[in-house]
């Protein structure tokens, strides 16, 4: 019962950075039709640009706000300067191209930083709590779970209460008629790109620290689960990524505890398959309309 | 052609446009008027160019010869997405309504060109023409049956406040009685705010009921330029352009 | 044997609700072979719902549907053995083939692509064939929904709004079609001159209620219809 329950808050603590990085997935998905498979290495990049701050100025923080800020401006250069140019008649195009950058962003930063794992160290202390003997969640732990809530919540406002939102919306939905209606849809393309590389370059600093440091391919098998958790969500809903992203996070944590460490990611495609297989539009394909 | 064209005092003039997609011209040499306050339709068989007309005029199509203005304005090289701020609304063929959108989003969306959007900028007003929307705010726009759905698009455009408006094909799918009160709503519109209104309609009888002035479309060319009650009389107009 | 007054589609006292919405309110209709009826009414009349309930999409919580006098339940694959074909209003065509192919896909087994090419010709869009519908504008694909319809030679036709979008010197053809189909012609449409020009009979309905049922001139005389659906001419 005692690893149960460490378990399970190593898993919710690992799917709120899943549902972070899914909710960047998903939400370039709903932009612009497009799995952006450099999400991570962008990821990466914005970090190796934010803990080089830290170091430099001794600031955490600094290097934090660096490494998102980077986000913003990375995903809006990549979408002006390479999306926007892709031939999207066939969603291929899109991919091959995101697959190209992975190339280029992990080559620029091997030639850059060299090829070994340099530290991240955390904000906050990674040792657990105990309550009644049982160590079940560190302040680190309790910083990610906010920092994803913040995100979740800024997110929802901005979609559901904002007039940008509901121009980025109707621009991801109906491009012709909201340009009739006067909405700069290359504009909100653009905002949407800057938001989810924002929102993954996030989830990539909250995930280093927990992993074993920075490396140009250290977000390669963390897109791998939030890809995973965005497919069950049903790649429209962002709500389903976080959903998705809980679930993956749990999947991981039990079957490596009991299991094994070898075996989770296994399980994490075994999931992807069967969703695939058994729900190919996703868990939350049917309330998207809903929770847009 | 008996009617003067009224020269310059146009809110709308297009001269000499040629237009089309690709190589292929649609449109050739079309001269046209739309006066402040005014309902021009815009007659012809499918395929004479009447959208693809509208298309250039709100900029969705790229012009290839000749000029458009709007208020004085050169419309050539104006964005699409800058066409609602001069006072231009497109209504276009099936309708546009975003259906994962709810009724009211969709009707706050004809406001959202405005830098600060008026809090409920002038919706309530949308929603006394339309008392149909007004019991469905909340509904996504796949709910709506067809006539809900060309009542929230025009409602949409009139959210925007245009001193034109570019209207295709209204009654496509509409009961009779509809067709008649949405017509009706817009000769309204024209009486009370002025509103210009260039309408593509296939139910040329309808269309010419509510019309100042017809202009038949044959082959992209201009083919005649009447007042609306002559047309509706000329037998060998008709007969020709219009099929009945 | 079918007694002669069996003979053709019936509609008994027919029933559907969608939650709390009465779709259709006891509706019944006789149509022999041959006839043309119109079904007119109101934007969410039911009109569209008493075709899905001929096709099996929609089972009704009462009534019941024979054709020539054996009841049919239908199930939308097994429409054609029944002899019944049905163009949608939303111009439902196949956007990965051809023009021939999805008229091809109207056919019954062992058919020749001949035919499939013959009705093209019939409704004009021959010249289309080896293009894709999503190429052709509206008023094409409209010819190429029909044609896919008349490929099976239904013994029944459902038209659900052929002439919306269409011009008047095509729907002077769709008229003529309809005229010559020597079928049994269901027609929901907007367009009254098509529908007082064609139907034998027109049903008109209100809030999923028969108001009226009668001849074109009955129908057009008819206090209550024009209050319901055709409005004051504008």
């Amino acid at each position: 019962m005692d690893r149960f329950l460490y378990l399970t808050f190593d898993g919710l603590s690992r799917g709120a950075v899943y549902a972070a990085f899914a909710l960047a997935l998903v939400l370039i998905w709903r932009a612009a039709r497009i799995v952006n498979f450099a999400q991570g290495a962008m990821a990466v990049a914005t970090a190796y640009a934010g803990y080089s701050v830290a170091d430099a100025t001794g600031s955490y923080w600094l290097g934090f706000l660096v490494a998102v800020t980077g986000g913003l401006v990375l995903g809006a250069v990549v979408e002006r300067v390479v999306m926007r140019f892709v031939d999207h008649s066939s969603p291929l195009n899109g991919v091959v191209v995101a697959l190209g950058l992975v190339l280029i962003i992990q080559g620029v930063l091997g030639m850059i930083y060299g090829d070994g794992y340099r530290p991240a160290p955390a904000p906050f202390s990674r040792d657990a709590f105990e309550i009644g003997g049982i160590a079940i969640l560190s302040r680190y732990d309790l910083f990610v779970f906010a920092a994803v809530g913040a995100v979740v919540v800024l997110l929802t406002l901005l979609f559901t209460r904002t007039a940008t939102g509901l121009r980025m919306r109707a621009a991801a939905f109906a491009p012709d008629v909201s340009r009739l209606l006067g909405v700069p849809v290359g504009g909100m393309l653009t905002l949407g790109w800057a938001l989810a590389a924002a929102v993954g370059s996030l989830a990539g600093m909250l995930v280093l620290p927990t992993e074993l440091g920075l490396h140009p391919n250290a977000m390669d098998l963390l897109f791998v689960s939030a890809f995973t958790a965005a497919v069950v969500g049903g790649l429209d809903s962002p709500v389903g990524a976080v959903v998705g992203g809980l679930v993956v996070g749990l999947l991981l944590a039990y079957v490596g505890g009991y299991l094994g460490a070898t075996v989770a990611p296994m399980a994490v495609l075994v999931l992807l398959v069967v969703v695939l297989l058994g729900r190919p539009d996703g868990l939350f394909a049917r309330a998207k309309a809903r929770t847009a | 052609m008996t009617t003067g064209r009224p020269q310059g005092t146009g809110l709308l003039e297009v001269d000499g446009l040629t237009a089309g997609y690709g190589a292929a011209p649609v449109l050739h040499d079309v001269d046209l008027t739309v006066g402040a306050g005014r309902i021009v339709a815009v007659l012809g068989a499918n395929g004479a160019g009447k959208t693809t007309l509208l298309r250039t005029i709100s900029g969705l199509l790229p012009a290839a010869a000749g000029r458009i203005t709007f208020d004085g304005v050169d419309l050539r090289g104006v964005k699409v997405e800058r066409m609602v701020r001069h006072g231009i609304a497109h209504v276009p063929e099936g309708r546009g309504v975003v259906t994962e959108l709810t009724v009211d989003e969709n009707l706050r969306l004809g406001n959202l060109w405005r830098r600060r959007p008026k809090k409920r900028g002038g919706l309530d007003e949308i929603y006394d023409l339309f008392p149909a929307l007004a019991g469905r705010k909340n509904h996504l726009g796949h709910q709506l049956s067809g006539g809900e759905r060309q009542m929230l698009a025009i409602g949409r455009a009139l959210a925007a406040r245009p001193r034109l408006l570019l209207l295709d094909e209204p009654s496509l799918g509409l009961a009779p009685k509809l067709t008649a009160q949405i017509l009706g709503l817009l000769r309204d519109l024209r009486d009370r705010t002025g509103l210009a209104v260039l309408l593509v309609e296939q139910n040329v009888r309808s269309a010419l009921s509510i019309a100042d002035e017809g202009v038949v479309l044959n082959l992209g060319r201009i083919a005649a330029r009447e007042r609306a009650d002559k047309l509706a009389g000329d037998a060998d107009l008709r007969h020709a352009y219009l099929g009945f | 044997m079918s007694t002669r007054d069996e003979q053709g589609l019936y509609i008994h006292h027919t029933t559907v609700r969608f939650g709390g919405l009465l779709a259709l309110d006891d509706v019944s209709l006789r149509v022999p072979p041959g006839r043309v009826v119109g079904i007119i009414g109101p934007n969410g009349a039911g009109k569209t719902t008493l075709f899905n309930v001929i096709c099996g999409f929609v089972v009704p919580q009462a009534g019941a549907i024979t054709l020539d006098g054996r009841p049919l339940r239908p199930r939308p694959d097994h429409l054609y053995r029944h002899g019944i074909a049905r163009t949608l209003q939303g111009v439902g065509q196949f956007g990965g083939m051809t023009v021939l192919e999805n008229v091809q896909v109207g056919q019954r087994r062992r058919a020749r692509p001949e035919e499939a090419y013959a009705a093209l010709e019939r409704c004009g869009v021959a010249e289309h064939a080896g293009e894709y519908p999503g190429s052709l504008p509206y008023a094409k694909r409209k010819r190429v929904e029909l044609a896919r319809a008349l490929v099976a030679r239904p013994r029944i036709l459902l038209l659900d709004e052929p002439a919306g979008g269409l011009d008047a010197a095509e729907i002077g053809w769709l008229a003529e079609l309809i005229r010559s189909a020597r079928t049994t012609v269901l027609l929901v449409e907007h367009h009254m001159d098509l529908v007082m020009s064609v139907c034998d009979e027109i049903l008109v309905l209100d809030f999923g209620k028969p108001i009226a049922l009668g001849t074109p001139g009955e129908i057009r005389s008819d206090p209550k219809v024009a209050e319901a659906y055709l409005g004051a001419p504008a």
